[in-house]
């Protein structure tokens, strides 16, 4: 089974987000690179023109902030009911332990279409 | 009695029993006008209080709710500087010039002076998240004039509320509030209520959001007092939604736990914003709050 948010399952997830109608519609002026964390392992991704690509091993990209967490709470967050604290992106921060580092003005310039994002996740499956 | 069930679309041609009005107010020396919506001819007036940010708006469903309305006489104002009610009306004075800043004092003071000029004798107050922690200080410093109190999502201490960035002007604060806000009520709630939360938060005024936060996040600290509120003179019920990552639920247990006499609901499957993300589930924790109060 693909551990949630590793380098494959975020391939995949990159096309279901790439196929969301709802994403098109929020990411205009989304550009970032985000590092994704699960388990020690960072995967770089990137935003621009509205789509979502993914680079690769992050220590090899330039990033402008990360989300990292354990693959246990990745998994309740992306849950379908997901649990208190775990069922949005800003609690998980705030309340659980996901962080968010790195430029977070341009982290939460982009809510919309990262929560939009963290969305799509959750219908691609943990 | 209306057959109506808060929440339910109403038909074509429905007026509901809600009536809006504005009402001159001074308060600190300065004149205010001050939106106000009243329904039901209860016995006991019962004050609605608003969220950071937001209107009296939030509080649709409670009134139109038919149990409340026969009971009580239900009052929600807009704040300054919120919804409806615009910034202080002093002539020549232009409040683009300064800051808006809510503090303890002036929270209770505007609502000491709305129920004064519409002559609400002995009220209930009931207030969400901000308005649930002014409730604690209305119980604490005003029993004399409140004859109870319900907090929804109360805490005697929020500090992590202001995420920062909210006031940035490189942030869509439009947009970013909403979302912010959204988030903030449980995913099993309703989306047809939950964007009404969206909605009005990306309608404030630019800073409003972030000066009522510096009343919620730091002029705001009621752990000492809260343990001194006498339930005998003011009843308190306390609600919290099990999903708030605001107000928590231990937050609002440990407020709970140092008053005598309080009662505290963690209401499964609800978050922040309980009355406008799901108004049924809502007033099953409510209605018997209220009803202890009348």
């Amino acid at each position: 089974m693909t551990q949630v948010l590793s380098e494959t399952w975020l391939r995949d997830a990159a096309d279901a987000v790439n196929d969301d109608d709802a994403f098109a519609k929020v990411s205009d002026g989304f550009e970032a690179t985000v590092a994704f964390g699960v388990g020690g392992e960072d995967t770089a991704a990137v935003f621009e023109d509205g789509e979502m690509r993914v680079l690769g091993d992050a220590q090899f990209a330039s990033w402008d902030f990360a989300l990292r967490a354990p693959a246990a709470t990745w998994r309740k967050m992306l849950a379908e009911t997901p649990p208190p604290r775990h069922h949005d992106l800003v609690g998980a921060w705030l309340q659980a332990d996901l962080t968010l580092e790195g430029d977070l003005r341009t982290a939460l310039r982009h809510l919309q279409p990262l929560k939009r994002v963290l969305s799509v996740f959750r219908e691609v499956g943990a | 009695m209306s057959d109506h069930t808060p929440g339910e679309v109403r038909e074509h041609g429905t007026t509901e029993p809600v009536e809006g009005r504005y009402v001159w107010v001074e308060y600190d020396g300065r004149p205010h006008r001050i939106y106000y919506e009243h329904a039901g001819d209860g016995d006991v007036p019962l004050l609605l209080l608003h969220t950071a940010g937001a209107d009296s708006r939030q509080w649709r469903h409670v009134l139109n709710d038919p149990d409340v309305l026969d009971d009580f006489s239900v009052y929600a104002f807009d704040l300054p500087w919120h919804g409806r009610s615009f910034p202080p009306m002093d002539e020549g004075e232009d409040w683009r010039d300064g800051d808006y800043q809510l503090t303890t004092e002036s929270y209770a003071g505007y609502i000491e002076a709305v129920v004064d000029v519409l002559g609400l004798e002995n009220p209930v107050a009931m207030g969400c998240s901000m308005g649930g922690a002014i409730v604690l200080e209305l119980a604490y410093a005003h029993a004399d004039t409140f004859r109870g109190v319900v907090g929804v999502e109360s805490t005697a201490f929020a500090p992590k509320r202001d995420i920062g960035y909210l006031d940035d002007p490189s942030v869509n604060a439009e947009v970013v509030r909403g979302e912010w806000a959204e988030g903030l009520q449980a995913p099993m709630s309703p989306q047809r209520y939950k964007r009404e939360s969206w909605w009005v938060y990306a309608q404030g005024g630019p800073g409003v959001y972030t000066g009522d936060l510096y009343f919620y996040a730091t002029d705001w600290d009621g752990r000492e007092k809260v343990s001194d509120i006498d339930t005998d003179e003011c009843g308190v019920h306390l609600l919290t939604g099990e999903y708030d990552y605001s107000a928590l639920p231990e937050d609002t247990e440990f407020v709970g736990d140092r008053i005598d006499g309080a009662t505290v609901e963690i209401m499964d499957d609800l978050g922040h914003f309980p009355m406008v993300e799901n108004p049924k589930r809502f007033r099953e924790y409510a209605l018997p709050a209220l009803s202890s109060l009348r």
